[in-house]
Formats: C-alpha cells, structure tokens, sequence
C-alpha cells in the first residue's frame, strides 16, 4: 500500500511540477498570481485530444497505449497552447498592464480568464470524461504490491527530461538569461539592453509549452474533463508556494511533496479529502517558513 | 557636445513633473557632475536621459541625433549606458552571467570583451562563478561598472558611484572613471558629495527644485560660496 502510494505520489508529482514552474514563471517575471494557468493544463491536454480524436494516435510504442502520432499531437498541442497563452495575454494582461493596473486587478483578471477559458472547453468538447486510449495497458510489478502502467514511466521520463532541458535553458541561452534577469529587476535587465516585453511574450511560451505537456501527461494517466485544469489549480499554487516561488527546483520540490502527500495522506484519511491536502500543507507552510522551501535569495 | 539634454521636462507621473526644464550637456572625454540638495531632481535627470521616465517636454540629443522618448534597452545599444544607484547587479546571477546579459547587446562574438573586464576588474575574475549577492559594496560597484563598460559605450552615466562605498574603495572608483574618460567617454554623474564630485570632474551643473541653478568649470564651482547658500537652500 505505502509503495504504491509512493509510486503515485511521484508521479503526480512530476505532472504538478509542470504546473507549478508555469505559475513560477508567471509570479516572479510577469509578477502575479495566474490562476488561469491551470486552464491553460486543460487546453493542452484538449488540443492533443482534437488530434487523437482525427486519428493521430499512431500504433503503439512496445507497452505503451500510444505511438508516435500522439507524441506529435502533443508537440502541436504544446505550440497551440503557447499561442494561445500569448493571445490572452494580447488581449487582457498585456492592455491591464500597459495601463499600470495593480497586481489585485490582473489576479482578479486571470479569475475571469479562467472562467472564460473553462467554459469554452465544455461548449466545444462536452462536459464528459474523455481519453486518449481506450486500449488496456498491463501493469509492471515494480516491487512487491507496486504497480506501474509504462505510460506512468514515460510520463516520469519525459517530465525529468523537460525540467532538465528547462534548467539549461535558463543557464545557457541568451533568452534564459534575459527572463532570470528580468525575474530579479526588469528595470536593470532594461538598461541592461534587455527588451522586457520579449521577455514577457517568451515567458508565456514557455509556461504553455509546460502546462500543456502538463496536462496531456495527466489526460493520459487519469483522464480529460473540462474542469481538470480547475480541479487542479490549488495543487499547482500550493507547489509553486511551497517550494519558494521564484525557482525552478523550488517548484518541482513543491510538485513532489505535494503529489506525494496527496497519495500518502489516502493511507490514513478517505480518498475524498485528498484534495484538501495540498491546502493544509500550504497553511502550514504559509505559517513556518513563508518564504517557501527554496527562497530565492536576494 | 556628445550628449545633450535641453529642457527637460520630466517625472514619475505625466502630469507631476519633478523636472521643470532642466538642461544639462556632457562632451567626448569630459567628467560633467550633476550635483544639488536632496530633492533637487539629480536622479531624476538621469533616469529620464537614460529613457526610464517619459519625457513630458524637452530634447534630448546624442551625438546631434534625437534620443528623447527612446527606450531604455535601445538607448544602450546607441551607446549610452547607465549604472543605477542600488540594485545595480543582478544578485541572483553569477558575476558571469552579470557580464554576459550585458553582452548580449552586443551583435558577435563577446567572449574576449568580458576578458577585457576581467582584466581590468581583477577582483571580479576572481569571482566569476559566485553570485552576485556575495560580493561586497565596492566589488558590486565594481561588477556594475563592467557591466556598463562591456558594451564600450560613449556616454557612461553613473547614479551616485560611491554612495555607500568606504573612503578606499571610492576613490578607487574615481580613478577608474578619470581613466576611462581619458580614453574618450563622456561621464555624467550624479553625485551627493559635493567636495569629492567637484575634486574630480571638470565641470558641474547644480540643480534645485528641478531647475538649474548654476553651472560652471569644477574650479569656478569650488570657490563660489553660492553652491554652498543652495545646498543649505539660502538661494
């Protein structure tokens, strides 16, 4: 029980992490609370399934539920998501900001932008459950009582690999460079030579490329609904503040425990506390150390 | 003259203007300090030159071309390059990377300009891995000043250099500027220390209230018991 736990624990983890580095991303560049990123996790996760959907699922890799259709079906989601991130910032960040509007109004924004996006999710797709694969995948014994699906693997390997592609693309690319350092002072990274609103459109390209690979990873492990992305906003907050906003260890830390509790927690309380976990943890954090695990030092 | 404000009009807000037509003018090789009280609207001055505040009226002119109005970022690669008074390093790079994201400006290859740097800022090679957070006052000085310097601009404006610093370490700072300007850059600084800031520039303008009030020869300057009635705001 403990080791599956911990299994799953992990492994949504690694699919809030996604998450959490967008909202990362979001509050320390941007500097606010996106609470619609999340949507955007569901809107990744709905542009794969529009391909799937037409066929692009290609015939499965080995164990695994899917080919290498569905791999492109994410890429594509992932540049539609991104484009998409930039088309609600155009249309309401951007103006909101361009207007001096504090930080409470883009907050209160994102809520609308939320609302707006979910909603659109339901009238196009339905309010069902959706999946990608209705095909049945045999568990690996891990060890004695864990079992693993090879997609969960995948998952986990894809997410590292991602995280890690992240990190060196913060570390050694001009544009990494430029978001750490719009991240610290936008108004030294502007006599610095940097144009902070390209930092700011790259920033959304980057929290949609992750929230998307995000939600397709959770569309394929659990399952689609429109209001997945919702169901998984305070999650994806609570990891990002645990973990010290403004990092991007911080905010995989965050993933992890969070994910971790959650599972855990199903050993000692009913499964449909679950999602109060995160929560208290954020309380409890909050109260301890509200710098979060990994503050960004200054 | 290299740069050249002409009335400016400036402040944080459009309709507050903390600068009520204030003109200022540095040459090529020149130290020019822009000296005055608290509240005189030194920083001010150079915010707006360096195209961090919207210019309410005025003109301000490089090398006999408009720069008024034009973005901070842009202003750089024209070839102006401003050091802000606090958090003028970025705490959370390393020395490096501090460098680098100032070179990146640059179009090409960059890798022996930061060599350069090093070598004129041993302190700094020294530490070029660490975070900027753990240097100290006058090594972040230092890197703030390489960070300017790597992108050999023709007008270095420093907000306050040695605000902060210990006597040494200041004047350490000084000799670096006096040198640099004999190899051609023009220096507009704003300075709190009067007697320091006239000791080592050649000219000065003194502002009040957003307004100039006198300008002159650093020499003239030093011996006009009026710079001192308008500090003590006799005048």
């Amino acid at each position: 029980m403990f080791g599956q736990a911990l299994a799953d624990g992990i492994l949504t983890g690694a699919i809030l992490s996604l998450g959490a580095i967008g909202i990362t991303l979001c509050l320390t560049i941007l500097r606010f609370a996106n609470f619609a990123h999340s949507e955007l996790m569901t809107w990744g996760a709905y542009f794969a399934f529009t391909f799937t959907s037409l066929g692009l699922m290609g015939s499965p890799l080995g164990p695994l539920t899917f080919g290498w259709g569905f791999l492109l079906a994410t890429l594509i989601a992932g540049a539609l998501t991104a484009c998409l991130a930039l088309v609600v910032d155009r249309t309401v960040f951007r103006r909101l900001r361009n207007k001096n509007a504090t930080r409470l109004t883009l907050i209160f924004a994102s809520f609308g932008v939320a609302l707006v996006l979910r909603h659109v999710v339901v009238l196009i797709f339905g309010p069902q459950v959706e999946y990608y694969s209705r095909e049945l995948q045999m568990a690996v014994l891990l060890l004695p009582g864990v079992r693993v699906m090879p997609d969960q693997f995948f998952v986990l390997g894809l997410t590292v690999a991602l995280v890690v592609l992240l990190q060196l693309f913060l570390t050694h690319t001009r544009l990494g460079l430029a978001m750490r350092a719009t991240a610290e002072s936008p108004m030294l990274a502007q006599v610095s030579g940097i144009e902070v609103t390209h930092v700011i459109a790259w920033t959304w390209v980057v929290a949609g490329l992750l929230a998307a690979a995000g939600g397709v990873f959770f569309g394929l492990t659990v399952q689609m609904r429109p209001e997945m992305g919702f169901n998984l906003l305070l999650a994806v907050f609570a990891a990002s503040i645990i973990g010290g906003s403004g990092s991007l260890f911080g905010a995989v830390l965050g993933g992890l425990i969070v994910g971790l509790s959650e599972n855990l927690a199903t050993l000692v309380v009913p499964t449909s506390y679950k999602q109060a976990v995160p929560f208290l943890l954020l309380v409890v954090i909050l109260y301890f150390r509200p710098q979060g695990l990994i503050a960004a030092k200054t | 003259m290299l740069l050249s404000a002409i009335d400016v009009i400036a402040g944080y807000q459009p309709d507050l203007p903390i600068l009520h037509g204030v003109s200022v003018d540095v040459a090529k090789g020149e130290i020019v300090a822009i000296l005055g009280p608290n509240g005189a609207g030194k920083s001010t001055l150079i915010k707006a030159i360096a195209g961090l505040l919207p210019l309410t009226g005025g003109r301000i002119t490089l090398a006999g071309q408009s720069i008024g109005g034009l973005p901070a970022h842009r202003l750089l690669h024209a070839g102006v390059s401003y050091v802000p008074q606090i958090g003028n390093v970025f705490t959370t790079l390393t020395v490096h990377e501090n460098l680098r994201v100032a070179a990146h400006t640059l179009s090409g290859r960059y890798a022996d300009r930061l060599e350069r740097m090093y070598a004129l800022f041993p302190d700094l090679a020294a530490k070029r891995r660490q975070p900027g957070r753990q240097l100290s006052g006058g090594q972040r000085q230092m890197l703030a000043f390489a960070k300017a310097l790597v992108t050999e601009p023709s007008v270095l404006m420093l907000d306050e250099p040695s605000a902060g610093l210990a006597p040494k370490a200041a004047e350490t700072i000084f000799e670096k500027v006096r040198e640099l300007a004999q190899g051609g850059v023009a220096v507009l600084l704003v300075e709190q220390n009067v007697k320091s800031a006239l000791r080592f520039s050649d000219r000065a303008f003194v502002l009040a209230e957003g307004r100039n009030r006198l300008a002159g020869t650093a020499d003239s300057l030093r011996a006009d018991p009026a710079v001192a009635d308008i500090y003590l705001g006799k005048r």
